[in-house]
């Protein structure tokens, strides 16, 4: 998604990433990157020795609170993806959304360690411990935020473009399917998504959203980050359709609420994504 | 509930509520249809029997009742009969543990045996106890109009079942997602209403409601946090679900007046039955109190907006 928007000639002043999102963000802000951002050596070190690439192995590891091993090696990808150490050397500022664990809440991460930072935002809860940061135990943003449009407009932002991976739809013919522990995740997963809803409806009547949107699957299967790149590439082709307005309200729905009913006063545009690349893709 | 076991009795002790000696006229305050809201929460379900009791003693009453999991079996319940539902219910309550539920077996052998299943226990436990509950067998059998929401696993959006046969819809609302196998009804998988609606006001605003009464089911107070894993892994759904309630009630209190009473916070385990009875005698009194407070502050029609009671 990044790298079409790139060549398209969208550079953003601000970018506000929750969860992996939050990698994303910092990886495309790390100088010396060239014109348009490579987050694959990012993406195939996470498909290939991750905490993410065995998630039963990191839960068995969690369980029996032999941690040392999940967050040196998750350390080590964020390494990869964020060559830099403080949130000062990035290109523009990056804000990090992580889930205060005893307060129920959000807390933006904006100073200090990055990679301390990035390992908060993305510790999902039995695969990774919580990150200690000032004394609080921080874990996974997307527990306490849907998509944190809200966050980037109390940052100032007067338009906003969401890079939305979508929610965890399972295909019918596989729910009958699923074993305990996954009818569990993606029961939570599915309350993960439902707070998209109510974050956007708030800030879409402010500024204009423009929402790229692509439902990746199961969001914990990061085996193929070639698929996914490609049909994060399509979904971001649809800013190519984007109208020429500064009108605040929705442009592009995220996946899964077309049918959402407060969404329907504020939707200024329906974009049409790109073409899908001409190789057959599965999902 | 203090630690040293001391006989809890609950009760009026305002020399206002004595001297009314009747009901509390309360529903003059609520537009009409009057929906009770009841949440999911397992054994802290044991709750809403004291908040059912309370508004036994109000002129309220319900005319329609919307639940999800444990809410969805105590609204039932009352749904089924109002006259005597509430002292049937007490009777349940009195009785419930989690057998009745999951059947008996350790959790670490069904670990074992149940890796692959779709959950870690059957529902024949407690599809056996819902047939020992209920004389009716569908929602058109019930004396109360009764819905049930749960969650159509595949997409994650809130399903009401308000029709045709009443025990699967049960068994699908109180499906908790790892623990009790997800359900298939009309060729679709449901789990339990949590991951869509655990306080399903938002649906019984869809589906006409004048005011809501909310019978949530309590909090547990956590205290401080460690990062054991399973308990991170509790305390962040925990998290999803207040923000969940939060937003329905935000939602349908922009529409209309929605009264939520007033909850202990100090329940243990979800799956633990042993503190139900306290546990009801305790939000029996809570409620009480706030439904009084309700009646005595006034007597005009309640303009929308959030009616919270404090907690304890």
């Amino acid at each position: 998604m990044l790298d079409v928007l790139q060549e398209a000639g969208y550079v953003p002043d601000l970018s506000v990433g929750c969860s992996f999102g939050a990698l994303n963000a910092a990886a495309a802000a790390v100088p010396g990157t060239g014109q348009v951002a490579d987050l694959s050596d990012m993406w195939h070190a996470i498909a290939g020795d991750s905490p993410f690439s065995s998630p039963t192995q990191a839960i068995v590891r969690q369980l029996g609170r032999r941690t040392a091993k999940s967050t040196a090696e998750w350390r080590e990808t964020i390494a990869v993806g964020v060559p830099a150490a403080h949130f000062d050397e990035l290109t523009h500022p990056v804000h990090v959304v992580a889930s205060d664990l005893e307060a129920g809440e959000t807390t933006m991460l904006h100073g200090g360690s990055l990679p301390a930072a990035l390992a908060a935002a993305t510790a999902m809860p039995l695969i990774l411990p919580p990150v200690e940061h000032d004394k609080r135990l921080l874990v996974d943003g997307s527990f306490t935020e849907g998509m944190p449009v809200h966050r980037a407009l109390a940052l100032g932002a007067r338009s906003i473009v969401v890079l939305d991976v979508g929610g965890t739809t399972v295909p019918e013919p596989e729910v009958g399917d699923l074993r305990w522990w996954q009818v569990g995740a993606t029961a939570y997963s599915h309350l993960v998504r439902a707070q998209v809803g109510p974050d956007v409806t708030e800030s879409a009547s402010q500024v204009p959203i423009v929402v790229l949107s692509t439902d990746a699957g199961n969001i914990l299967d990061f085996s193929d980050p070639e698929a996914m790149f490609d049909a994060g590439r399509v979904a971001a082709g649809a800013i190519a359709s984007l109208a020429d307005t500064e009108e605040a309200g929705l442009y592009g729905i995220p996946v899964g609420f077309e049918e959402y009913p407060p969404f329907e006063p504020l939707v200024r545009q329906h974009l049409k994504p790109a073409a899908m690349p001409s190789s057959p893709q599965g999902e | 509930m203090p630690e040293a076991p001391a006989l809890y009795v609950p009760g009026p002790r305002d020399r206002n509520v004595r001297a009314l000696g009747a009901a509390l006229p309360l529903a003059r305050r609520l537009p009409t249809p009057v929906t009770f809201v009841m949440s999911g929460g397992g054994s802290h379900g044991a709750v809403q029997w004291g908040s059912l009791q309370a508004l036994s003693e109000t002129d309220i009453r319900p005319d329609s009742i919307i639940g999800t999991s444990a809410g969805a079996l105590s609204g039932s319940v009352y749904a089924e009969d109002p006259v005597c539902g509430l002292n049937r219910l007490s009777y349940v309550w009195a009785q419930m543990n989690e057998r009745y539920l999951v059947g008996d077996g350790s959790l670490t052998r069904k670990l074992i045996s149940n890796a692959r299943s779709s959950a870690l226990f059957d529902n024949d436990a407690e599809l056996q106890t819902l047939e020992s509950i209920y004389h009716a067998r569908s929602f058109e059998e019930l004396a109360l109009p009764f819905a049930a929401v749960a969650t159509d696993l595949a997409t994650g959006r809130a399903k009401v079942f308000d029709s045709g046969a009443l025990l699967p819809a049960l068994l699908a609302t109180s499906a908790i997602p790892g623990m009790l196998p997800p359900v298939r009804i009309d060729e679709r998988w449901y789990c339990d209403g949590l991951a869509s609606a655990n306080v399903p006001a938002i649906p019984a605003l869809e589906r006409g409601a004048g005011s809501l009464i909310v019978l949530d089911t309590g909090d547990r107070d956590w205290g401080s946090v460690s990062s054991a894993p399973t308990k991170v892994a509790t305390r962040v759904a925990a998290t999803l679900r207040d923000h969940s309630r939060n937003r329905q009630l935000k939602e349908a209190a922009k529409e209309v007046p929605v009264l939520v009473l007033p909850t202990p916070v100090d329940l243990g385990a979800t799956m633990d039955f042993s503190e139900s009875s306290r546990a009801g005698a305790h939000s029996y009194s809570m409620a009480r109190q706030y439904l009084t407070e309700m009646a005595l502050s006034g007597s005009s029609e309640l303009p929308p907006g959030l009616y919270r009671g404090a907690k304890s």
